[in-house]
């Protein structure tokens, strides 16, 4: 039983050691796949919505007049 | 075709744009400037230690993630948006899982368990799998160049960000009270309101924003980024026990310059800019000046805190030195007395013909040894009371006793000693009250003995009148001795009650004192509440001494 326990705390370090390479690596693959998706490919969806505000701003304006 | 882009200028060097409002430079560029300069700093303070690491690496994270903000601001590419916007998501919540590290290293001297770490990383790793996705970022709003926030980085960031704040606040609360010393309590508790209010600002600003859609305010949180990270700083560098002072006025100096130093981002006007840029410089130098300045003043505080502890060391190895010597005084005595006994207790069975009847010569003789030893054993009894009372083992057993019975018999005893030297030894009592006092009547009668075999000593021709008197208004009581005998100079006078001080014109009438009898008289009186003073009209001119004592009422 001692021995499970000792065991368990030697491995406790590395293993949080690990837990966090792999984490990071994760990070690291997610930002790529960010990058990537974003900069590289720029797959992702633009509301273009400037002839809509500009009709908001005119109608501000007009009944501003 | 070309890309679509923002309906404004591109930006320069992808910070700089007439699209970021003059405030966003300002308030991320001292936050910047402020975190970094700090993080460094505590870092070169001890580059080997965790917390000075992981408090780098907070201060980098935090910057990153305030530069990512002003690219947001200046750029026009909706790509670069996204990219930028993605990241910010993910490093700010590990920029507060970091904060809950460094509080709780600082609080435990040791990192979580594993336990905690994997409950981190399951927190965590949803973010990580799902930033690419739209889940985190849906699109774009080209009008704005804004992203539109999916779940992730609408609600999922946020309860990270506040979980930790929570966790923070609850290790602190667990931990805090268990601290050892009362100064880490207070540096511990210095450390969690410095970060909780700092993560709370600069996440409160974001969530607002997120859902306002209006990150205007976002800016605002970040304000408090140099004061805080400060704060934080502070307690690092103190619970380490480094130069307090130091780190102080080095936080303060780079986030005064930084403040400045984004002024000048700001400013557009060429006279702004000027004074800015002047401002810059004088902060520099004065800056430079401080630190230079308070460096050489913990210097010299430094070598007077060394010196004051040599001086400490010093004092308390003199005090055993002190007692060394007053035990050597004690035991040599001890040592001389017990054979003085035995010689003092023979010659006087020898002259008392308890051994037969002895030649005049010899009785003669055996009279100057008898003599030479109540001498000697008087001088010994004088320095083992020295060496009594400083070293502070003067016994005192008090009681209530008549002074004017006790000295009236001192007087009787001495009487015929003063006959034999053809004195008059008269006694009066000019009492109004019953003259009781609270003393040690042994040591009392010893010092009127002093005090009278003084007077007969030093008395050639006339008398010694011994008068006791009190003052029943100020309840005292007096025991005045009165000789004609050699009497005393002003000087005399002055330092006949110190240790080894002898009457000047002593050694023409007795050249045998220690000069101790009076400095002893002098102590056990005053340790008994009553006082002794000697007067004289000069030399031979007679003198007085006076010992006072209070009436027990």
């Amino acid at each position: 039983m001692s021995l499970k326990v000792t065991i368990y705390i030697v491995m406790l370090d590395k293993k949080s050691k690990i837990l966090l390479v792999f984490v990071f690596t994760l990070m690291v693959l997610s930002m790529m796949a960010t990058y990537w998706d974003t900069v590289v490919l720029r797959d992702f969806d633009i509301i273009d919505d400037l002839e809509e505000v500009e009709l908001l701003n005119e109608d501000s304006s007009a009944s501003g007049d | 075709m070309g890309n679509i882009l923002c309906p404004w200028e591109p930006a320069v060097y992808l910070l700089s744009s007439s699209n970021v409002p003059e405030l966003i430079y300002y308030s991320h560029g001292t936050a910047i400037l402020a975190a970094l300069g700090i993080g460094i700093l505590v870092f070169a303070n001890n580059p080997k230690d965790s917390m000075s690491r992981l408090f780098l690496l907070f201060t980098f994270l935090f910057s990153v993630w305030a530069l990512l903000d002003v690219i947001l601001w200046a750029t026009n590419d909706p790509a670069v948006v996204m990219f930028s916007w993605s990241l910010q998501v993910l490093i700010e919540p590990v920029t507060y899982i970091i904060a809950f590290y460094l509080f709780y290293i600082f609080l435990y001297q040791k990192p979580p368990g594993l336990l905690i770490n994997i409950l981190f990383s399951l927190l965590l790793i949803p973010l990580i799998l799902l930033l690419p996705t739209t889940l985190n970022l849906e699109g774009l709003l080209l009008s704005t160049c804004e992203s539109i926030e999916g779940p992730i980085a609408k609600y999922y960031t946020y309860f990270i960000n506040v979980i930790m704040v929570m966790a923070i606040i609850l290790i602190g609360i667990k931990r805090i009270p268990t601290l050892e010393t009362r100064n880490h309590q207070s540096t511990a508790l210095y450390f969690e309101l410095g970060l909780v209010t700092f993560l709370l600002s600069f996440t409160s600003g974001n969530i607002i924003s997120s859902f306002t859609d209006d990150w205007t305010l976002s800016q605002y949180g970040l304000f408090g980024m140099p004061i805080f990270a400060g704060l934080i700083a502070y307690s690092i560098v103190r619970h380490k026990a480094f130069n307090i002072k130091m780190a102080g006025v080095q936080a303060f100096t780079i986030v005064l310059w930084a403040l400045v130093a984004s002024l000048l981002l700001v400013v557009k006007s060429d006279s702004s800019r000027i004074v800015s840029g002047a401002t810059l410089v004088f902060t520099t130098f004065a800056g430079y000046f401080l630190v230079k300045s308070v460096k050489k003043e913990i210097k010299q505080r430094e070598q007077i805190e060394n010196l004051a502890k040599d001086l400490e060391n010093a004092n308390v190895r003199l005090k055993e030195l002190d007692k060394l010597k007053s035990e050597f005084v004690s035991i040599a005595s001890h040592q001389l007395r017990s054979p003085l006994t035995a010689i003092r207790g023979y010659a006087s069975l020898l002259i008392e013909g308890s051994y037969g009847k002895l030649p005049q010569k010899a009785a003669e003789a055996l009279d100057r040894i008898s003599e030479s030893a109540k001498n000697m054993a008087y001088s010994i009894e004088d320095y083992l009371n020295v060496s009594r009372i400083e070293s502070g083992n003067m016994k005192y057993n008090l009681s209530d006793f008549n002074l004017k019975d006790e000295t009236e018999k001192i007087t009787d005893d001495l009487r015929p000693q003063a006959v034999r030297r053809g004195l008059t030894l008269l006694f009066r009592s000019d009492l109004k009250g019953g003259g009781v006092i609270n003393a040690d009547i042994g040591k009392v009668i010893q010092i009127i003995q002093n005090l009278l075999n003084n007077s007969i000593k030093y008395t050639e021709t006339g008398s010694i009148k011994v008068l006791v008197r009190d003052d029943v208004v100020r309840k005292k009581i007096f025991v005045d001795i009165i000789d004609t005998g050699i009497g005393m100079s002003p000087k005399t006078l002055s330092t006949l009650f110190g240790k080894f001080e002898r009457a000047e014109n002593a050694n023409i009438v007795n050249n045998r004192g220690t000069g101790l009898g009076l400095y002893v008289a002098k102590m056990m009186t005053e340790a008994m509440k009553g006082t002794i003073k000697a007067t004289s009209e000069g030399d031979g001119k007679g003198s007085v001494f006076t010992i006072e004592f209070p009436l027990v009422t």
